[in-house]
């Protein structure tokens, strides 16, 4: 049973008070990493701003309070100017928390107040948690925590997040503010704001429609300050058009400026008074910074780090493959030999076993794969690579701030594509999503392992480095387009605020490599499962007398339907077959390629299959690599992009281009490498 | 972390005579790797870049190159009497980096050769798998050793919090 109640004493019968709690605060301060130290959950946490783009709840109770606590996403306003701070602000009014915790990058004090004065203006009662305070320490600067608290009227604990110092006194501060009101800031603007503020309150106060949750003091300097939104509020309160249109005369520019400023007169004085700045020198993160954001180095630096990724991918997998490809290559052979069924022993064995079996082989290298992002991620290095991306895009007359979505495509294009939420401008927003796909996810992965493994052999990291290149190079070209087309305009200005490097921590990219491989092995035993069984279905029908997997079965019926499609690059019906289920999912390429080679005719795995079987060699795998990079995006970046543009013109727009795209590339690499004489 | 002038020169000379050798012996694997390649791709088994018992690489030597080159910018940087503590550390990392990342490789190649038998390494003998940029170590870990302040930051103060 959970009673709301406002005073504790209220309560002696033993039962939960239950607290709504919000984690608001600039992007990249360490909402996340709070949230998951309360609350045990494992939010995705990162080194960039921006991480965060949706709501999240999660729990956490001692004593008799049962706290709900919710991460929001950065935000460094509250007038809602892009969806995800509209999402955290609308969480502030409508859900009316009892507490907003404001996390405050310690090291960034005055830029960080500014949003606390927001919030208190919507009347919350606010705790600060002071973090990063490791930072501010390393500095050589430091801040009166008591001062401060005491100048802005709101409890402050020092914290470092990451270390979970810290995190168990909010407690106790949780308890005490709990249980009291909390005085105003002290912010004053001039005689005739405050007038002026009066009379607006005073008319809103005759508006019985208008919900309690909404402080009137709020309201009044919205309506100061001309607020877009404050008439669509009104609208919704019934509020008659006449009064709308009193009350928003009251708006005038000055007073927005007034408004401002005073706040920022306000924050600077309490700052001077609490902070003390350590002797300016250039930090070490500065001086790292010039070399990797180097105007000629950054993005050959950025290259090369890529290039040794996949370098150590291949390293570290390889083996582990090769026992794995083994294992199931033994385990689809005695399936086969030794089931009296026959039909039962080939779905067994040559469905199952061939086809899961040759998707989960690829978990070591998709593993390894997660494992180095999240290193990169988590140093602050992927974020200067971005920076370093985005300013080659603004040359390209592109805007900034849209690699880093890129960057999360490499993981899995959902989450890179709902990330551009973060974006403020429409068009930006849009080009940014059409884009995504070709950026190589980690299902395509399995492809370019297997084959580039199999033809090109030291130089397979070598050639899967040039894919990932040719992929982010399609991207850009397609923006380029797309800007000087349908989405014409200029872009946003462009600033990033860069995160200090640290050193990663094994443990955490450990769990963000499990988080998002756990997703990869969740897809091998649901829908490559059903996939792979289908196609085996269809590689076995009609029943009686045809060879499995042979021209005479329905798959190849509707294999050589499309074949002609696709033979200038040189695939045959099994690979368009792979290709077309591949839209599924992309492990399904490998998956129906397994099924239909068949693991199980062969003793040592899909590997030995496919060289043995003489429809595949360098060239025409090549070509299937480029289009499996490029073509149509998954069922489910489809679905999410739907979401996301909310446009079926501009999502079918994508899938109908990118698979044009891969054709023309891949019909490119097939075509001039026969005539290089590279062919079969 | 005061930079006397002394130490300063020092820099200048490591990171002078650093780049330098890593750009010659760059250009060097870059120019033979692509002989190679071009050979490989003829199939000429006999010609004399084969005999090299080290094979040459472009992707490893643009590594070796990209090294030297953040080098030679640092070095540049202290002649305008700048701090280039951030380019010395960087290229030292990164060569680093390569260089254990080269020899996991050989240790994987070993690895399946010997222990797992693969086919693909019928022919491969340890030499193959040795980079170039494996031999050129002394220098970074020199780097390392004589600029530890630089490269590392200072051991960390364990902070206590009082609220
Ligand atoms: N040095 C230091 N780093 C921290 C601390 N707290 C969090 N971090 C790191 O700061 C980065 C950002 O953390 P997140 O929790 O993702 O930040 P966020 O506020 O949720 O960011 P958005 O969701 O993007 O707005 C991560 O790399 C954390 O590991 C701290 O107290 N000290
Ligand atoms: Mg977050």
């Amino acid at each position: 049973m959970t009673i709301k109640t406002k005073n504790i004493k209220d309560i002696s019968d033993g039962s939960k008070i239950s607290i709504n709690i919000a984690l608001i605060g600039n992007p990249n301060t360490g909402k996340s990493t709070l949230f998951n130290a309360l609350t045990g959950l494992k939010q995705k946490i990162g080194n960039w701003p921006g991480v965060t783009v949706e709501k999240k709840e999660g729990k956490r109770s001692f004593n008799n309070f049962e706290l709900s606590i919710t991460d929001l996403p950065g935000t460094y306003s509250l007038s809602a100017s892009s969806l995800d701070e509209q999402i955290a602000r609308d969480f502030i009014v409508h859900d009316t928390p009892e507490i907003v915790v404001q996390i405050v990058d310690a090291s960034n004090l005055e830029r960080n107040l500014y949003l606390t004065s927001m919030i208190k203006e919507l009347g919350a009662r606010v705790i600060i948690a002071l973090n990063m305070m490791d930072l501010l320490e390393k500095d050589g600067s430091s801040i009166d925590v008591q001062k401060l608290s005491k100048e802005l009227h709101i409890p402050i604990i020092p914290m470092i997040a990451n270390k979970k110092i810290g995190v168990d006194d909010l407690e106790n501060a949780i308890e005490a503010v709990y249980q009291e009101d909390q005085k105003p800031m002290g912010i004053r603007y001039s005689k005739e704001v405050e007038e002026t503020l009066s009379k607006i309150q005073n008319m809103l106060a005759t508006i019985p429609s208008i919900p309690t949750n909404f402080k009137l003091r709020w309201l009044a300097i919205q309506i100061l300050q001309n607020s877009t939104e404050i008439p669509t509020l009104l609208k919704r309160w019934n509020v008659k058009d006449t009064v709308i249109g009193e009350l928003t005369s009251f708006g005038k520019e000055d007073y927005e400026a007034e408004i401002i400023d005073s706040k920022y007169e306000y924050i600077s004085k309490v700052t001077s008074k609490v902070w003390k700045k350590g002797e300016t020198k250039l930090t070490r993160s500065d001086l790292i910074d010039k070399v990797v954001t180097h105007k000629w180095l950054g993005i050959p630096i950025f290259l090369l780090i890529m290039w040794g990724s996949f370098q150590f991918v291949f390293a570290i997998s390889v083996p582990f493959m090769e026992l794995i490809d083994m294992l199931f290559g033994w385990l689809a052979g005695l399936l086969v030999d030794n089931i009296q069924i026959e039909w039962l022993g080939s779905l067994l064995g040559d469905g199952i076993v061939g086809g899961v079996g040759s998707v989960l082989i690829f978990v070591p290298p998709i593993f390894t794969m997660f494992f180095i992002l999240s290193i990169l991620e988590d140093s602050g290095y992927l974020a200067r690579a971005a920076f370093v991306m985005d300013k080659l895009m603004v040359k390209f007359g592109l805007h900034g701030h849209s690699f880093i979505p890129m960057l999360l495509g490499f993981g899995c294009n959902v989450p890179a594509i709902m990330s551009t939420r973060a974006l403020k401008d429409k068009k930006d927003r849009m080009i940014t999503i059409l884009i995504n796909p070709f950026m190589s996810c980690g299902a395509r992965m399995p492809v370019f392992i297997l084959f580039a493994g199999l033809f090109f052999g030291a130089s397979a990291g070598t050639v899967i480095f040039a894919l990932y290149v040719l992929g982010i190079a399609v991207a850009i070209l397609t923006a380029v387009l797309l800007r000087k087309t349908f989405f014409k305009g200029k872009s946003a200005p462009f600033i990033m605020e860069l995160p200090t490097y640290h050193s990663p921590k094994l443990k955490a990219a450990t769990i963000a490599m499990w988080d998002k491989g756990k997703m990869y092995l969740k897809k091998a035993g649901t829908i490559i499962l059903i996939g792979v069984v289908f196609v085996w279905f269809l590689a076995a029908m009609p029943f009686g007398g045809v060879e499995y997997g042979g021209p005479d079965t329905w798959l190849a019926a509707v294999g050589t339907f499309f074949e002609p499609i696709f033979k200038p690059l040189g695939f045959d019906w099994r690979i368009v077959v792979a290709l077309i289920v591949g839209f599924i999912a992309k492990e399904l390429v490998i998956g129906s390629l397994g099924t239909i080679v068949g693991g199980g005719e062969s003793e040592e795995g899909i590997k030995s299959a496919i060289l043995a079987d003489g429809g595949f060699y360098a060239l025409n795998s090549l070509s299937l690599m480029v289009f499996t990079l490029l073509y149509v995006p998954c069922a489910a970046v489809v679905g999410v992009m739907k979401k996301e543009t909310g446009s079926w013109r501009w999502t079918i727009f994508s899938i109908v281009y990118s698979t044009v795209i891969a054709w023309l590339f891949a019909f490119a690499v097939f075509q001039i490498g026969s005539l290089m004489g590279f062919g079969l | 972390m005061e930079n006397s002038k002394n130490t300063s020169d020092n820099m200048k000379t490591s990171l002078l005579v650093g780049s330098l050798i890593f750009l010659i012996t760059a250009l060097a694997e870059i120019i033979l790797g692509a002989i190679k390649i071009y050979t490989d791709s003829k199939e000429l088994e006999e010609h004399w870049v084969n005999a090299i018992p080290f094979p040459p690489g472009i992707f490893p030597g643009l590594a070796v190159l990209l090294i030297g080159l953040i080098w030679l910018v640092g070095y540049f940087v202290t002649r305008k009497g700048q701090n280039a503590n951030g380019y010395l550390s960087v290229g030292t990392v990164i060569a680093l980096g390569f260089i254990l990342l080269f020899i996991l490789i050989l240790l994987t190649d070993i690895f399946n050769a010997y222990a797992l038998g693969l086919e693909d390494y019928e022919d491969w003998t340890i030499l193959a798998s040795l980079r170039w940029i494996i031999f050129l170590s002394p220098i970074p870990i020199f780097f390392i050793m004589k600029y530890r302040e630089v490269i590392f930051t200072r051991k960390k103060k364990t902070i206590v919090l009082q609220s």
